[in-house]
């Protein structure tokens, strides 16, 4: 009976057009994210500027004298999955200056021409969270309330099967439809990235995509859930769609969208002269005092530009600090839940912005040690390092050959380190499953079945 | 009669349990959007009259005509509450004589400590990643589905009742009906649309520091009118959908669907589609070629002596000396009255480099826009953008202004090149001459009081300011609301006409429509 009723209500979604247009509207969609990314990966890497510093000369070898008046820059670049949850990517800072002694800066550099295109980037995650949401709700609104209207509903109750199992079905037929649609839209598109063939993607980036897939199910669970809820509660499928329709545009569009807002009033971040003044009182704290000796302002200098660094760290701490706030809130809603996870669990956004920043930071604390440690080996060398300041007897006048060191590496995250960062949104997700389940399950065998007088 | 349908709608529609969510929601949100974009709005108006100031007394203080550079403020629209608009637009244009502003210019990096200036206003660029709303995105994608949720079963849920035919067996004529149901659901619509801006105005009230003028008045009762007529353009459209479904649970399918083409899928899918074919940057080496020819060009200008000078500060093309040798002066007057005509000339190759590449994104955003016209929020956006004042054709407009104000004071600075004032002010306080007797001077005062001696004779501090008061200002008029207007002609009259057509369409199937 059970599956007679799943077979039933799955060929009645498949057959239907809204299923027709949501499945040709998701697979469009995704297709294009997968096309257009593609397309700007490729350029992307093109322009990407390996990171060569001007001590380094042709043969790789590094010029020692060179070293502590180097500044360089290193860009961020999108990782292959941005298409699934590349949304957050754009606005997060996308390089970092550094000086072998302290990291400088981290800016956000716009591409050339970036004021004309404002376009949003579309992902994976926003076409679940936005049209397979939507399309969880279009499938069930009417699934109990217009069987309950047309009178078919006593019908079907009136066979031997508990009240759980008819709502466990109409949500199983549910969920295949959308799991139909999730599934071909996206081995489509990323066969469509296979022949486009500028992004190649590795074992692992298939193993991220199932874990994405498996946590957009949870996550439409929950929107087929609510729909059911609302198909449960109210009298008339119009109703229950009404109702459905509210819930779904505050929980997809009000909610996460209010994170900036509630994150910018509520989170306590120092103010940019607080920064400032901050940054002043380290020299005051490190003072150069008159008769020091070469070595001394050296190392006065190193511990300024060390307190600096720190300052930065920290400063972009709390600015974090306050976006997690934000999140943090948002939660509140699955599909805010659903980005984050779909975020971490593919290695983008803030996950991955926090891991460049450390990865930049550890390149720079080992070339610095690298560059040290070749100068000590220099008999002729004073050993002592003056940042900012080249030449002189003070520091080794070598050419050396640093090996690994100098190349920044700035890998994704593996497929494990990942899942350990979403597992606190995957829980958050099964709850909301349990709590919209449990919700439905519980108005549903309480209802009366009867069609109401006039609906 | 139609009079009574209104009536009986409208009542309908208020009582209604849609009604009282979509109330809750618009208000709630027009408040908290509203109040936090109208706070961010007076924070920045601050920022901007302070600046002005800067900029202003900095007019009053250069010491050489080489170093002249202005710069121009652009105030932030206060009617941006309704919408942000484009994103990164820059509040200020410096304009100098070596370097002509643009459109496409690279706008420059967000650095994250000193990102917000030495303002004592909590400043996360990080928050960005929350998408920003404002009052057209609550009106656009939240109003809009309210509107749909009115109408959708206008028709076949009175002919599901049967009490499409009893209505019609009165003297009333169909297309009075549908007028009524029409003019009804959009009176219902303008409730809590007008709620919100009355919200609006209330918060504008709250602050002092905004002055209610009459640009903003009419802005903000073209934004309410256009807002009207987008949501017109939805009513119709539900209205038409009902009229050409027998059961009000398709047509609600059909709208919704509709909605989410219109309001998501276009805006987002199209604009991000054509990302796919943005122009490819091509500036960069012609650029640097343009870089190379002038670096060639001065190369070959004789170079004057840099032995012969003191206190010598290079500005981006600009230089201020303070002691010279009076030998050298001619010579260096000569250098730069070569070098900038060079500079000048260097500027137009890189605006027209910049130009080009200007023209070709233009090229694209315009086929781009082409496209997303098909979606009735992405025209109400526009024209909302346009209104406030925070669209980029704005910032084009202005840039335009500020190139054409940037001749005229090149226009003032060309003949300026050919005294001595252009690098130096030694002329007028000869004590700073380096001649054999000075130098003599010098000497003895350094042996006399010491090496600090010599900085109270070489500063900067004693030199009066340039007489600049016939210096043409840069007084640049912003583009007022009129002329905004009229870069969205075509957004107005695609939407009414929408709307008409819809209307129609409307018409002719209610005059069809089988009642049973």
């Amino acid at each position: 009976m059970f599956w007679t009723i799943i077979r039933r209500e799955f060929l009645d979604h498949v057959m239907n057009f809204r299923f027709f247009a949501i499945f040709a509207l998701t697979i469009i969609l995704m297709t294009v994210s997968v096309v257009v990314f593609s397309a700007n990966y490729e350029k992307t890497m093109k322009e990407r500027r390996p990171w060569v510093t001007s001590y380094v000369n042709d043969d790789g070898k590094t010029e020692l004298y060179m070293a502590p008046c180097t500044f360089g820059v290193i860009g961020r670049t999108p990782t292959v999955l941005s298409f699934c949850s590349g949304m957050a990517e754009k606005e997060l800072p996308n390089q970092a200056g550094i000086e072998l002694n302290r990291l400088n800066s981290i800016s956000k550099n716009p591409k050339i021409g970036e004021l004309i295109s404002d376009s949003k980037f579309l992902d994976w995650a926003f076409i679940v969270s936005v049209i397979l949401s939507f399309a969880a709700g279009l499938l069930t609104y009417k699934s109990v309330s217009g069987e309950r209207r047309d009178g078919t509903l006593t019908l079907v109750l009136s066979n031997p099967l508990p009240r759980s199992v008819l709502l466990l079905a109409k949500y199983s037929a549910a969920m295949l439809a959308l799991t139909l649609a999730l599934l071909s839209a996206i081995i489509f598109s990323l066969i469509t990235l296979q022949v486009i063939g500028s992004v190649s993607l590795a074992g692992d980036d298939f193993l991220k995509i199932l874990l994405f897939t498996c946590i957009s199910l949870l996550f439409l669970s929950i929107f087929v859930f609510l729909g059911l809820i609302c198909s449960v509660f109210t009298q008339s499928p119009l109703i229950s769609a009404v109702t459905f329709l509210f819930n779904w545009i505050i929980l997809v569009f009000v909610i996460p969208n209010m994170g900036g807002i509630v994150a910018g009033m509520i989170g306590r971040i120092d103010t940019p002269l607080q920064v400032s003044q901050k940054t002043e009182a380290i020299d005051t704290k490190y003072p150069m005092l008159p008769g020091m000796t070469f070595s001394d302002e050296a190392q006065v200098r190193l511990e300024r530009k060390g307190a600096q660094e720190r300052l930065l760290m920290e400063y972009i701490q709390s600015l974090m600090q306050q976006v997690n706030v934000g999140r943090d809130i948002t939660r509140i809603s699955p599909a805010s839940t659903f980005s984050y996870a779909a975020e971490s669990i593919t290695g983008n956004g803030t996950i991955r912005f926090t891991n460049y920043l450390n990865n930049v930071k550890r390149y720079r604390e080992n070339i610095f040690q690298a560059v040290l440690g070749a100068d000590k080996k220099d008999t002729a060398s004073q050993h002592i390092y003056m940042p900012n300041s080249c030449g002189g007897d003070n520091f080794s006048k070598e050419t050396v050959d640093l090996g690994n060191v100098k190349e920044f590496q700035d890998p994704p995250p593996t497929s494990k380190e990942s899942l350990d960062a979403t597992v606190k949104d995957i829980a958050a997700l099964v709850l909301f499953n349990m709590i919209f389940f449990t919700l439905a399950f519980w108005i549903f065998t309480r209802m009366d079945v009867a069609p109401a007088p006039g609906a | 009669m139609i009079k009574d349908i209104i009536r009986k709608e409208l009542l309908v529609n208020i009582f209604s349990y849609r009604f009282l969510i979509g109330l809750v929601v618009v208000i709630v949100m027009m408040g908290i959007v509203g109040y936090v974009l109208v706070e961010d709005y007076v924070f920045r108006n601050q920022t901007h009259i302070s600046n002005v100031q800067q900029h202003t007394d900095q007019l009053k203080n250069f010491k050489v005509y080489s170093t002249v550079k202005t710069v121009v403020d652009i105030p932030p629209s206060p009617l941006s509450v309704f919408c942000r608009g484009a994103k990164d637009v820059p509040t200020s244009i410096e304009i100098t004589s070596y370097q002509i502003p643009s459109v496409v210019d690279n706008q420059g990096t967000t650095d994250f400590i000193g990102g917000g200036g030495e303002s004592n206003r909590p400043y996360n660029p990080l928050l960005r990643i929350f998408t920003p709303i404002d009052l057209a995105f609550v009106i656009g994608i939240i109003l809009s589905l309210f509107a749909i949720l009115l109408v959708f079963d206008s028709f076949s849920g009175e002919r599901e009742q049967g009490t499409l035919r009893l209505m019609l067996s009165t003297s009333i004529g169909r297309i009075q009906v549908l007028l009524g149901k029409f003019i009804g659901a959009l009176i219902t619509i303008a409730i809590p649309l007008t709620i919100g801006f009355l919200e609006i105005l209330l918060i504008w009230n709250f602050f002092p520091d905004i002055s209610l003028s009459s640009d903003i008045l009419i802005g903000t009762i073209l934004i309410y009118f256009f807002s009207l007529v987008f949501l017109a353009g939805f009513l119709a459209l539900g209205l038409l959908i009902s009229l050409f479904t027998r059961e009000s649970s398709t047509g609600l399918m059909y709208l919704l669907l509709a909605w989410v083409l219109v309001a998501i899928v276009i805006p987002e899918g199209i604009g991000y589609l054509a990302e796919y074919n943005f122009p490819k940057e091509s500036t960069k080496d012609l650029l640097s070629t343009i870089d190379k020819q002038y670096s060639e060009a001065v190369k070959k200008v004789p170079q004057p002596h840099n032995m012969m000078i003191w206190g010598s500060m290079d500005y981006e093309g600009g230089e201020e000396i303070l002691g010279i040798n009076p030998e050298a002066i001619e010579p260096r007057v000569e250098y730069h009255k070569a070098t900038y005509s060079l500079k000048l000339q260097r500027a137009e190759d890189r605006n027209r480099v910049m130009e080009n590449y200007a023209d070709r994104l233009d090229d694209w955003k315009n086929t781009r826009d082409a496209l997303l016209r098909t979606s009735l929020y992405v025209m109400y956006k526009n024209i909302v953008t346009a209104i406030s004042g925070t669209d980029i054709e704005t910032y084009e407009t202005t840039i335009q202004r500020v190139k054409r104000y940037r001749e005229s004071l090149v226009e003032y600075l060309r003949p300026k090149v050919a005294s001595a004032q252009w690098f130096t002010r030694v002329l007028e306080h000869p004590e700073m001459l380096m001649t054999k007797e000075n130098e003599k001077k010098w000497d003895e005062l350094k042996a006399k009081e010491g090496a600090e001696a010599l900085y109270k004779i070489f500063t900067w501090d004693r030199i009066p300011p340039l007489n600049v008061s016939d210096m043409p200002l840069p007084d640049i008029e912003f583009p007022g609301i009129t002329e905004r207007l009229s870069s969205i002609m075509i957004d107005i009259a695609i939407l009414f006409s929408t709307i008409i057509a819809f209307l129609l369409l409307a018409c002719w199937r209610a005059a069809y429509y089988k009642v049973n």
